[in-house]
Order: structure tokens, then sequence, then C-alpha cells
């Protein structure tokens, strides 16, 4: 045994000289019986109903943080809204009252994507004017050409376009 | 011997727990004798004041009984019970600590040994005669003088003959941790019986 195991030994034994007060009897009469009302008043919590409990609280506090994040954005565009000049509304051209056109569905589609885009529509209607003419243009090219199968120029382009092909 | 009171602890943690899952109020009795004088000890010598140890213990009482489905469940019980007695002592400890301050009265500070001289004391004489009396003294004084820790390591391997792992378990500090406090604890109190003003 060395010196430090010695000493270890020595205040052991000095602390036996002592012990603890153990808790008096009238402590468990007290303790036990205010434990057994707590047991009468308060119902089991069931562990299976805690997670759900979590679950709504944070359910609670995610709709309560969107609504609040909501509310707020709101009253921001609101404020930069107010003294800015309104957008007046055009009337839109009546395209469904205009001549019936080649490719109609995809045209009328196309057309349509344009107005919900705000395009100008005078612009659109001089390019849906170039664009038919154009058309009627290499219909025409084409039934005089139908011999000569193997060439290649695109058909949408009209003839003396500037366009490079890279195929 | 020590696996016959580890057994023994298997059996009364089983019983308690079917006792907990009935929802038998019997486990009351059952709570108290597996852990009354273990927590009364542990809290005596965290809060260092026998009234304090009395009222916390009540406290942990009522908290198994409102948890007690948790309780049942726990992986671990004694692991549980523990760590709530030890949450319950460092609330109290604090609630003590934020009054004193609030009432600008310091003088008891327990982590500086200082304690009231009409509590009843936590440690007394293990024979009935004057000397051994001036001793449980002198040794609660330097016992309240060690760093917490240190103190319930200390007591719970003197006075409650706990093994290092248990100890381990109960505090949830690794072995090599309560083996060095438990060293650390007794070679501090030598030098304060020593030189008590060091």
């Amino acid at each position: 045994m060395n010196k430090a195991d010695r000493r270890v030994e020595e205040i052991e034994q000095l602390l036996r000289r002592a012990r603890l007060a153990g808790p008096p009897e009238e402590l468990k009469t007290r303790i036990v019986g205010v434990a057994r009302e707590t047991w009468d008043k308060a119902p089991a919590d069931i562990p299976w109903r805690v997670p759900l409990r979590h679950l709504a609280v944070s359910a609670a506090a995610a709709v309560l943080i969107v609504s609040s994040a909501n509310y707020f954005s709101l009253r921001m565009v609101a404020s930069w809204q107010t003294g800015r000049p309104v957008a007046t509304r055009v009337e839109a051209a009546a395209f469904e009252d205009m001549p019936p056109v080649p490719y109609s569905p995809l045209v009328r589609q196309f057309l349509a994507t344009g107005r919900s885009s705000g395009q100008d529509v005078t612009a659109l209607l001089d390019y849906m004017k170039r664009v038919r003419e154009t058309l009627n243009g290499t219909e025409q090219d084409d039934s005089t050409q139908r011999s000569e199968p193997g060439e290649r120029e695109s058909r949408l382009l009209p003839a003396g376009s500037k366009v490079e092909l890279y195929s | 011997m020590g696996q016959e009171r580890r057994l023994d602890q298997h059996s009364a943690e089983d019983l308690i727990r079917a006792t907990l899952r009935r929802d038998d109020p019997a486990a009351c009795e059952l709570l108290w004798a597996r852990y009354a004088s273990d927590l009364f000890a542990f809290l005596q010598a965290a809060l260092s004041s026998k009234q304090d140890a009395e009222d916390v213990l009540q406290t942990v009482f009522v908290q198994i009984v409102r948890k007690r489905q948790h309780l049942a469940a726990a992986r671990c019980l004694d692991a549980y019970v523990y760590q709530m007695a030890r949450n319950e002592a460092t609330s109290f400890l604090r609630r003590r600590r934020r009054k004193r301050r609030l009432e600008g009265n310091a003088q008891r500070d327990v982590s500086r040994g200082e304690t009231p001289s009409d509590a009843p004391p936590w440690l007394v004489a293990a024979e009935p005669d004057d000397r051994s009396h001036e001793t449980a003294e002198v040794l609660q004084a330097a016992l309240t003088r060690l760093p917490p820790l240190q103190r319930e390591i200390v007591v719970l391997k003197t006075y409650q003959d706990k093994t290092f792992r248990e100890i381990a378990e109960m505090l949830e500090v690794s072995l090599n941790t309560v083996a060095s406090r438990y060293r650390y604890g007794l070679e501090k109190l030598r030098a304060l019986l020593k030189d008590p003003e060091s």
C-alpha cells in the first residue's frame, strides 16, 4: 500500500465515525401521504399523448407564424402601393373575329399567350400579317417546287431572308 | 454480495414498473422503500441541509407521481429518478441563491460551506459520545466546503456504500470521473481537516 492509498484509507476511517441522518418516520408519512394525494388528483399522463401534444403545439405555432408573416407582408405591400400611379386596363383586340388563318389553333394559342403577356397589340397584328403573307408565299412556292425534294430550305422563312442555316 | 444486491435492485425495479403500469397507488410505498434513503442522502449532500433535503425530497416524490407513466416506460428507473432529484436540487439552489441575492443576505452560501448554526445537522455521530459528535460537526463543515460533485460522490460512496459504477449511473458521469473526483474530494477533505482556513 503506497502513501496516497494510506492517506485515503485514513480519511475514509475518519468519515465513518459519522453517518448520514436517515429520513425520519414522520417524513415518510408526510411524503407518502402527499404522493398518494397527488396520485388521486393527477390522472396518469399517457406517454403516446405527449408527442401528439407536441405535434399540436408545433402546428399551432406554424399556423401563427405563417399567418402573421402573410399579414405583415400584405401591410408592407399596401404601404408601397399608396401614391403610385395605377395601371389602366386597355381593351384587348377581338382576336376571335379575325379572318381564319392557317394553323389557326396554334396561332390562336400564340395570340392568347401574347395577349396575356401584355404585348403591344398593333405590333403583334403587324407581325401576324407578315407571318400570314410569308406562309401564303411559302405555300405557293411549295406547290411550284414540289418536283425538287432535295432542296434544304426552310419552309417558314421567306425567300431572300438573310438567316443562316446551321444544319 | 454485490451481485445479490444488483438482483434485489432489479426485482424491486420490476415490481415498481409493474405497479406503475397498473396505475396502482401502492407504488408510492414501493418507491419510498426503494429510493427514499438514497435520495435523502444524495439531497443532503447536494444541498448541505437536512430541512432543504426534506422539502426537495417531497417535491421529487410529487414529480415522480405526476410523471409515473414516463417512469414506467423509462429505460433505467434509477437514472430517471436521480435525474429528477438532481434537477429539483439544482432549481432549488438557484431559487435560494436568487432569493438571497434579492434580500441582500449572502451569509448562507452553501458552496462556501456556510450553513446556519440553528439548522439540524445532516451528518450525525455514528457512536453516541461527545467526541464523535464533535467529529461529525467538523466533518460536516469540511464536507460542505467541497465542490458539489465531489461532495455527492464522497457521501454516496462513504455513507451509502455505493460502488463507483452505481454512482456513475446515478449521476450520469463516467466511471473515471467518479473515481478521480472521489480521490480529489478525499484529498481536499484531508487538507481542510488539517487546516480549516485553507
